[in-house]
């Protein structure tokens, strides 16, 4: 077996064991600015934008309105609301975000043309709720941004105009654009090992805030010139029963071998040239 | 920050230790671009920067680059504290960086004649050369050589709200820190000369360095050199060094003379490239007579260097009338001077 | 303005009296000035009495003219003067005993007076434009001037009576004795092509007198205008060959014929681009060569239309010398890189095709040496590459092997860089060094350098008193000349242009002035300018023509005449003057569809006088000498019209 394979052995093991905690779609609770998270024990039908399971979970509409920046033109936008669904595992956060734009921009290549854009904006130490633009030197925040272009940066920042990109985005997007609107996807790890990067709670008893904003390209918005919300909570939902666990851990078990099959039948037809 | 000396004040930015300053003596300008590819060659053939022009040449009257930059805004009000709102220009308004067939026709043996390709040719940086205004015999022109103004006020520091561009601390050079700066363009539309230019490859925008690297020592050979554009300039139509080197000829120019005048001083940056104002031929009759005519309108002027135009070009005849009868005058010397230690002051503020 | 100075008095006397032909007689019956061997009495002292020229003093007596040609050693003479020792006449109109009788004579001088009645300010006004005050107070001016130089470029040359232009520009500076000193003269810039070490480049250039031939002369030859030109030029251009006036190559055999030129070599220049009539060099000319090498830095027209390119090493890619004739210095090249790709320098070029030649000549092994048809020299293909190797002074074996060389042989063999006795010598080192400023100066040179003054010409013979190296020894307006005379050009005067167009059907004038930022056809299609520009080739128009045309800035249109037809983009040019098609020149044939070009519209023709020598028989004054004496392509005279391309009807 070569390195790669052994390697993704050990990753679906890894999943295995980290899966034990997987559960049918439940319904978290929502209140009033609440971003409810729901808990599932395995994200296949929600690692995709279009995934199936986007379809079982709540979505929040979450209005906007300019963000009110000291840049010309900030009260300039033309997005007043979105949808937010999201959904945790024990070790990612799924956020989808939606919402209405007639026109798709998604080319920076040439000076009077802007992407649209969002961003996810969280504070980095969970428990606070930093000033809403872009936090503050005391109470910094960590924000994900996707640009129309494709890009997306996960960024830090302690006050407007201080965005500083972290070096590697731990972030994942997908998109799609379809009648009309953005689909937007953002996966991350619930809690990355490392500095300044905020921790998305995995119990439901600890709270956090999330704000979001969207960018109209064609309106040149871009910058301060946003539709912004207000903080939201984030209301995690509650992990299941320790039996669950169990069963997910025997149906993980029988993955693995038929992967590990799977890649040995590759091997015999010669499939592989690498 | 304000030196003085004997009474004389010389206005730099706060929090600059010394200003690097041009000036550009209209009536050498020839048009004909060396400065321009000189910049061109060294900082913007590449990288997205094909379009940009950080020294570009203009005829004026005229569109200039890019087109009708003086419509767009930019700068500040009339107290100076309050930034004017500007827009940014069309992609279209600065011209394409034209690609050639020359590839087909060298060596594949096409018919087609040598053209941009893709068919887009109906604007360049240059397109209206030598156009100007008026009627022959009384038509005029001239050509105006632009980089950054390294403003002492700058609308394009103030305009980024990430303060990514700055005035460098030793010498007022205004630069965008590339770390910095998120290409937002704040500082493209806040420029009211338009000399602030977003690369699209990279995403962020760039300008005119007023080549520090040189004026640092690290230009060719390890010695302190002037921008490209001054040193490549044929007719050696400028002066460089520092606004505040009270013994060079700019200081002079500029404060002491008043010949050397800013460029749409109503914008309110306070440039620091200034211009000794351009001369012409006066106007025929239709008999084919002199006259006394100006040939460029005097309003005209004035409208691109502020009502100082007019004390500028008279202490200028007036110097020129003194040489004429055999006089010394300093201003003319400085003008006309060939000796590139005095064109090129860029050590004077150097440890000893 | 010459009439101003004249009538009001403004010239200056002695400059004219000392330098001038202006105190010459002229014979009224010939119109050749009077000889001091066809007046019995005046005293002269040389060899050739009919090649000194009679002058009358205060008191009316006729006395020989100092400095005249016949009483010179050559055309340059250092130990002949024109100081005077009587004060000669300037207005004489009288008659003159001679051995042909009672003749009557003028002086230069009145005939230059009468010449100039001609040119009232209102005659002037409407021929030029120029205001009657106002090209009258420059004249003024410019003669009351303490020192007054004119400097003017290439314009006047694009036209066919430029000689003339050229005469009457130059007797400004004369009537005015602005000239001859620091800050006067006339500044003719055109190219900057003077050797100054001429002689080492000669010696390193051709063991033997080198066989150049006037470009225009032989391309108007070789291209068959003769068959088609008017008879009087054609019986002029003739003679000036049969006359051996002018060379062309390949020369007469001993038949009576001349072959067609076989093989062209392009060096230095882009002709198949930029010769005049360009029409009739591709259609009568180029089906004439069997071989076509180009060496060059370029692909440019000339690259595109021959069977062979031979890539040659640019400017900074090699070592070379650089000389011109605004200053007096030698600057170096030095490789900044080495040549691109598979190019050479133009020596190694020429160098390794010796080589190439030797070695199959060596081969063949029966090559016998060849005679040369005109000098007095073999040719041996079996050792052609060590001849061309060879110092031809020193008979060092091998020395002339790099470009380096070539240089430090020129510099060596140079009064300029290597006066005779004296240890001031100039090597190539020296001029990277710096530039460096010749140390003395050579025969060619007409002032000595003066430490710390810029180099000014003419001061040998205004201030020295050498006699100039004319046929008269003065600075000389009037020629004699048969050829002059018949054309009545024997004073500067004014002439229409000859029609080549007709006027009402081709009403604008054409010019193809040059270009701000090419070197000729170099760098024309340079990318990065073409981009400052619009990209392909323009045509300025006045917007009175335009909007009478209905064309509008960047259209395209079309310019033609009877000899051929461009489209090009017209752009809209207040200053230009109403009439007027300028298109700056030198756009390469690739630039156009149909590969046509600027020159299309210009026939291949050429001014005779330019063609003499002088005096007839033996030729001190004028001969032919590439830049220095010789027939100019001319471009300026031609006629087009400008329509829309695609308009109504279209």
């Amino acid at each position: 077996m070569k390195r790669n394979e052994l390697l993704l052995v050990a990753v679906l093991a890894a999943v295995v064991i980290g899966a034990t905690a997987v559960l049918p779609p439940g319904v978290g609770a929502q209140s009033e600015r609440g971003i409810p998270v729901e808990y599932t024990a395995t994200a296949d039908d929600l690692d995709s934008v279009t995934g199936n399971g986007w379809e079982e979970v709540q979505s929040v509409t979450v209005p906007l309105s300019s963000a009110g920046a000291d840049v010309p033109s900030a009260d300039d936008v033309t997005i007043e609301q979105m949808r937010a669904q999201a959904v945790r595992t024990d070790s990612r956060l799924y956020l989808r975000i939606s919402w209405a734009d007639p026109t798709r921009d998604t080319s920076e290549a040439s000076v009077r043309e802007f992407a649209d854009g969002a961003a996810v904006q969280l504070p980095t130490d969970g428990d606070q709720q930093p000033p809403i633009a872009m936090g503050s030197r005391e109470s910094p925040v960590n924000v994900w941004y996707w640009s129309g272009s494709g890009e997306t940066e996960e960024l830090f920042a302690g006050g407007p105009g201080t965005t500083t990109q972290f070096q590697q985005t731990t972030v994942a997007t997908e998109h799609t654009y379809a009648d009309g609107r953005w689909q937007v996807l953002f996966t991350r790890q619930l809690a990355p090992d490392e500095p300044n990067r905020t921790t998305v709670p995995s119990a439901a008893d600890e709270e956090t805030s999330v704000a979001f904003a969207v960018w109209n390209g064609s309106n040149m918005e871009v910058a301060g010139q946003k539709s912004a919300s207000q903080w939201h909570r984030v209301a995690i939902g509650p992990a299941p029963p320790a039996y669950e666990r169990v069963l997910w851990a025997v149906a993980g078990v029988a993955i693995v071998i038929t992967t590990l099959v799977t890649i040995q039948g590759i091997r015999h037809t010669g499939g592989d040239g690498s | 920050m304000s030196t003085s000396d004997g009474g004389e004040t010389i206005d730099i930015a706060d929090d600059v230790d010394h200003q690097v300053a041009m000036v550009m003596d209209l009536n050498k300008c020839i048009g004909c671009q060396t400065c321009t590819i000189a910049c061109k060659t060294n900082w913007t053939d590449g990288g997205g920067r094909e379009y940009m022009y950080w020294n570009n040449v203009e005829t004026k009257p005229g569109a200039g680059y890019p087109r009708d930059w003086e419509e767009l805004g930019g700068g500040w009000d009339e107290e100076g504290d309050e930034r004017t709102p500007g827009d940014l220009p069309a992609q279209e308004d600065y011209g394409a960086p034209w690609d050639f067939n020359h590839e087909q026709i060298m060596y594949e043996g096409s018919d087609e004649p040598l053209r941009p390709m893709d068919n887009a040719a109906d604007w360049s940086p240059n397109w209206d050369e030598d156009e100007g205004a008026g009627e022959y015999p009384n038509s005029y022109y001239f050509y105006l050589p632009r980089i950054c103004n390294h403003c002492t006020h700058p609308s394009c520091v103030e305009a980024c709200p990430r303060s990514a561009l700055y005035k460098r601390e030793e010498d007022g050079i205004v630069l965008v820190d590339q770390d910095r700066c998120r290409g937002y363009r704040y500082c493209v539309e806040g420029c009211p000369y338009k000399k602030v230019y977003y690369n699209a490859m990279k995403k962020t925008s760039e300008k005119c360095i007023f080549c520090y690297p040189r004026i640092e020592g690290e230009g060719p050979d390890g010695e302190v050199r002037a921008p490209a554009c001054a040193e490549d300039c044929p007719p050696q139509l400028r002066l460089v060094g520092y606004l505040d080197d009270e013994e060079g000829p700019i200081h002079k120019l500029v404060n002491e003379y008043e010949v050397a005048v800013r460029l749409h001083p109503e914008y309110r940056t306070e440039p620091n490239v200034y211009y000794i104002p351009p001369f012409a031929p006066p106007q025929h009759a239709a008999d084919g007579e002199t006259t006394d005519e100006d040939r460029i309108p005097r309003e005209y002027l004035e409208e691109l260097f502020g009502p100082a135009v007019n004390d500028a070009l008279e202490t200028i005849e007036r110097e020129r009338e003194k040489v004429n009868r055999g006089e010394d005058s300093e201003v003319m010397e400085m003008l006309t001077t060939t000796d590139t230690s005095d064109q090129y002051r860029l050590e004077v503020f150097d440890e000893a | 303005m010459a009439r101003t100075i004249v009538d009001e008095g403004r010239y200056d006397e002695a400059h004219l009296k000392e330098q001038t032909d202006m105190p010459l007689l002229v014979r009224e019956d010939t119109g050749k000035f009077l000889r001091a061997s066809e007046v019995p009495g005046v005293n002269v002292n040389a060899d050739r009495p009919d090649h000194v020229f009679v002058m009358a003093d205060a008191d009316g007596g006729l006395r020989a003219a100092p400095g005249s040609l016949g009483a010179r050693d050559g055309q340059h003479d250092e130990t002949a003067s024109i100081e005077l020792d009587f004060d000669p006449q300037l207005a004489v109109d009288r008659t003159v005993s001679t051995t042909d009788g009672s003749v009557a004579v003028r002086s230069v001088w009145n005939r230059l007076r009468e010449e100039l009645a001609t040119y009232t300010p209102e005659f002037v006004n409407e021929e030029t434009g120029v205001g009657r005050e106002t090209h009258q107070e420059i004249a003024r001016e410019f003669a009351e001037a303490d020192r007054g130089k004119i400097i003017h470029g290439k314009g006047v040359n694009d036209w066919y009576h430029n000689d003339l232009g050229n005469r009457a520009i130059q007797l400004l500076v004369t009537l005015t004795g602005h000239i001859g000193r620091q800050g006067t003269g006339l500044d003719h810039y055109v190219g900057q092509e003077k050797i100054w070490t001429y002689e080492g480049w000669s010696s390193l250039n051709a063991p033997v007198p080198s066989r150049s031939v006037p470009t225009t002369l032989w391309t108007y030859y070789h291209c068959d205008v003769l068959d088609n030109a008017d008879a009087e030029t054609t019986r002029r251009v003739r003679e000036a060959i049969d006359e051996d006036w002018m060379p062309v190559y390949p020369a007469e055999r001993e038949d009576g014929s001349r072959p067609d030129p076989r093989i062209m070599f392009i060096w230095r220049g882009n002709y198949f681009n930029q010769a005049k009539g360009n029409v009739a060099v591709e259609e009568q000319l180029w089906p004439k060569l069997d071989l076509v090498v180009d060496v060059n830095f370029r692909m440019d027209s000339s690259a595109l239309y021959a069977d062979i390119v031979l890539p040659s090493a640019s400017h900074y890619e090699k070592h070379d010398l650089s000389m011109t004739d605004m200053h007096s210095y030698v600057h170096p090249f030095t490789p900044a890189v080495e040549p691109l790709g598979e190019s050479k320098t133009d020596w190694q070029i020429f160098r390794e095709l010796a080589a190439k030649i030797q070695e199959l000549a060596r081969e063949r092994d029966d090559v016998e040496p060849v005679q040369d048809r005109e000098f007095d020299r073999e040719i041996d293909l079996e050792s052609i590459h060590e001849d061309f190797v060879r110092d031809w002074e020193s008979g060092e074996e091998g020395r002339l092997a790099d470009d380096r060389e070539a240089c430090e042989y020129i510099l060596e063999h140079s009064a300029e860089t290597n006066p005779p006795e004296s240890d001031e010598q100039i090597t190539f080192e020296d001029t990277v060094e710096q530039p460096q400023r010749m140390r003395a100066v050579g025969d060619h040179w007409t002032s000595d350098l003066e430490e710390g003054e810029p180099y000014t010409p003419w001061k040998r013979y205004v201030q020295e008193k050498n006699p100039w190296p004319t046929f008269t020894g003065r600075q000389q307006y009037y020629v004699d000349h048969d050829w002059f005379l018949e054309l009545g050009e024997e004073l500067p005067t004014h002439k229409e242009p000859p029609t080549l167009q007709d006027k009402a059907e081709y009403p604008l004038n054409y010019n193809t002035p040059h270009g701000r930022w090419s070197i000729h056809s170099t760098w024309r299609d340079s990318e990065k300018m073409l981009r400052l520009q619009r990209g392909e080739p323009v045509v300025h128009l006045n917007p009175d023509d335009m909007e009478e045309r209905g064309i509008e800035d960047g259209d395209t249109v079309r310019i033609y005449n009877d000899l051929g037809s461009v489209e090009v983009q017209a752009k809209r040019y207040p200053s230009g003057e109403p009439g007027t098609a300028r298109m700056y020149f030198a756009w390469e044939r690739f630039q156009f569809p149909d590969r046509g070009n600027f020159n299309s519209l210009v026939p291949l023709y050429m001014k005779p006088t330019q063609l003499v020598q002088y005096p007839e028989d033996t030729g001190e004054h004028l001969y032919f000498r590439p830049n220095y004496w010789g027939p100019t392509g001319v471009n300026s005279d031609v006629r087009v019209e400008v329509e829309r391309v695609g308009g109504e009807g279209e």
